[in-house]
């Protein structure tokens, strides 16, 4: 109960007004987003997938079948930089390689593991839709572009400084 | 000379991502002009305008919207702003730095279909442009362009942006419209097609942000103008992604009647120092390949590249030098298609993942001579097999490419070890890599 705080309620509660009345299940991509980055945690853990269910009112199977289906919502803890690296042909024609042996020489991450002091995971990803701009990397919001082997290390640093 | 832009006038002027920005530039009088037009009658200017529907498959948005049933129930809008197609790169900005032309562009397709709810899908990993549709979103219902009575008229309309979460296979209409209804992301067998059974079940057009950009540009021109500005049933300009080998990467707004070898060599600047430019993928990965000199004289419009045996797609133009190897690079695209496939098919979740595990093993160095026609005989099985065109997308790409550079395939089959995407040299075998 106490996982929707009333400040995520009310933004539900925008959210479920976007779609007919009986179609509340519409909204429960957009409610998984705000639970996964508002909900404290960064990821969705079972408590905060029944919770999704509970107020959409909709059975907590269908919520975890979402959480399953799209690779943006996690039920496994992710750094708190989690390094989305593309990988996607253009990409690979600018050189992400590199960029990618760079970032798993300097963080010494196997798939899906996050740095002991919580900070980093990395995951290589398909096309980012920046591809003119190859080779690409997003961590939240920020997208790096043109990054080099040397570029990447950089902004792993800047990274570190700052959480 | 220089072309005049249409879609990305506004894309150095900052303040145009705002209404009044937008309006100062002559924004909203196209929808303005619309309204005071018979529904039907702006209908026949997007036919005359010959716009093609610019998400992949091309179909005249004037015909798609002519096949909305004129009841009087709920009818929906999606916009499909998912763009995943690998090379494509032209939604985005559309909507981070010009999001009312799009906003504009549903307005008035909603008002010419008598629809009242538009949701406007975009890809989860777009925060920038989900908050600048979102602002534009609010500004429209403060100025009276949304909500009750468009620009003082009687017609109603709500308009919402819809955040994915990670499925390229969202972007396929049908399975945008069961991601919208909360579900994953599963394609649906057409008929029957959107128009007629869509979101929520009911009758829906579903089309992408470009082709919604060029209707405000279809009302202040005219449909002639618009229509003359391409080539025959391709009206317009259109938006070019060019990524890969090549001097100036980037996004180019162009007559749809220019040619590739136009686009890449008076416009990007050719190839890169020293290099020559092998093959080109013209329209998106799911597209054919084309050879490079002798395929590429042709024009960027949706019919010649179909002439050509390729297709437009999504208009992201893929460029491979002779530093390329091409076995690597398909190896990279099938891993694509096997990675999304959604697995509902049998021919597409088992042919993806099996042409894919061939050819990376080919990769890796370890293909043996029998394995390229077991790929080809496999995709005879996937293409037309299916309740999507998915698998069709990844055997387009694996087909033209075994056939048309079958000896650097074998070459590579014979030298027995993983050479790196560019320049032949030998690498480590990377076992097990990628999606398998
Ligand atoms: C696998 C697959 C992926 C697709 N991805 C996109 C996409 O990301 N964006 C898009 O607009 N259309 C995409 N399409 C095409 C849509 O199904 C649909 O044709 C299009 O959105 C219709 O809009 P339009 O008529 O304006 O082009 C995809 C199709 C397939 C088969
Ligand atoms: S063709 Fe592939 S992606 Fe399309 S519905 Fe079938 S399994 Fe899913
Ligand atoms: S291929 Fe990397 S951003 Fe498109």
């Amino acid at each position: 109960m106490s996982l929707i705080t009333p400040e995520l309620r009310a933004r539900f509660d925008i959210l479920v007004a976007y779609y007919p009345p009986d179609q509340r299940q519409a909204a429960v991509i957009p409610l998984l987003h705000l639970m996964q980055e508002k909900g404290g945690q960064g990821f969705l853990t079972a408590e905060a997938q029944a919770a999704v269910a509970d107020y959409l009112g909709v059975p907590v199977v269908k919520v975890q079948e979402v959480v399953s289906f799209y690779t943006m919502l996690s039920e496994k803890k992710r750094g708190k930089n989690h390094l989305m690296v593309c990988h996607t042909l253009p990409c690979e024609l600018t050189g992400c390689e590199g960029v990618m042996a760079s970032v798993n020489k300097r963080l010494g991450l196997k798939g899906g593991e996050v740095s002991p002091d919580g900070k980093f995971s990395v995951e290589e990803v398909e096309c980012l839709a920046r591809c003119g701009e190859g080779p690409v990397m997003q961590v939240g919001e920020r997208v790096f572009t043109h990054l080099t082997p040397e570029s990447v290390l950089k902004a792993i640093d800047d990274m570190e400084k700052v959480s | 000379m220089a072309t005049p832009l249409y879609l990305t006038k506004n894309f150095k002027n900052p303040a145009a991502a705002s209404y009044d920005g937008y309006v100062a530039g002559g924004g909203y009088a196209g929808l303005k002009k619309a309204l005071s037009m018979a529904p039907a009658d702006i209908i026949e200017e997007v036919k005359k305008a010959n716009l093609r529907g610019r998400g992949g498959a091309g179909f005249p948005a004037g015909v798609k919207w002519g096949f909305l049933p004129k009841t009087d129930g709920p009818k929906y809008m999606c916009v499909n702003a998912d763009e995943g197609e690998p090379g494509t790169f032209k939604d985005g900005p559309l909507m981070e730095l010009d999001p009312h032309q799009m906003l504009e562009g549903i307005a008035i397709a909603c008002y010419a279909l008598d629809i009242h709810t538009a949701y406007v899908y975009i890809r989860g990993e777009f925060y920038k442009a989900y908050r600048a549709v979102e602002n534009a979103i609010d500004e429209c219902y403060a100025k009276g362009i949304f909500g009750k009575g468009m620009m003082g008229s009687s017609f109603a309309l709500e308009c919402r942006p819809h955040p994915g979460a990670g499925a390229y296979i969202c972007g396929e209409e049908t399975g945008l419209i069961s991601s919208l209804e909360g579900k994953k992301g599963f394609p649906k067998l057409k008929p029957p097609f959107p128009a007629i059974k869509g979101l929520f079940g009911k009758p829906t057009i579903v089309n992408n942000v470009e082709t919604l950009a060029c209707v405000p540009h279809i009302m202040t021109l005219g449909a002639e103008a618009w229509a003359a500005l391409g080539c025959e049933k391709n009206g317009g300009t259109k938006l070019y992604c060019v990524s890969g080998q090549i001097s100036r990467p980037g996004l180019y707004e162009l007559p749809h009647s220019v040619t590739l070898k136009e686009l890449l060599y008076d416009h990007c600047g050719g190839p890169l120092p020293g290099r020559t430019i092998k093959a080109v993928i013209p329209g998106g990965s799911s597209a054919k390949i084309l050879k490079a000199p002798d395929e590429i004289d042709v024009r960027m419009d949706f019919d010649s590249l179909g002439k050509a045996g390729s297709m437009l797609g999504s208009a992201a133009v893929i460029v491979m030098d002779d530093s390329t190897s091409l076995v690597r690079a398909l190896d990279n695209l099938l891993r694509f298609y096997a990675h999304e496939s959604c697995g509902q098919c049998t021919p597409c979740r088992e042919g993806t993942r099996w042409i894919s595990k061939l050819i990376h093993d080919i990769a890796d160095g370890r293909g043996e001579s029998g394995d390229l026609d077991k790929i080809l005989d496999i995709l005879t099985n996937m293409v037309g097999n299916t309740i999507c065109v998915l698998a069709d997308a990844a055997a387009f790409p694996a087909e033209s490419f075994i056939k048309k550079f079958r000896p650097e395939f074998e070459e590579y089959v014979r030298r027995g070890k993983r050479m790196s995407i560019t320049g032949w040299k030998e690498e480590a075998p990377v076992i097990g890599a990628g999606a398998h």
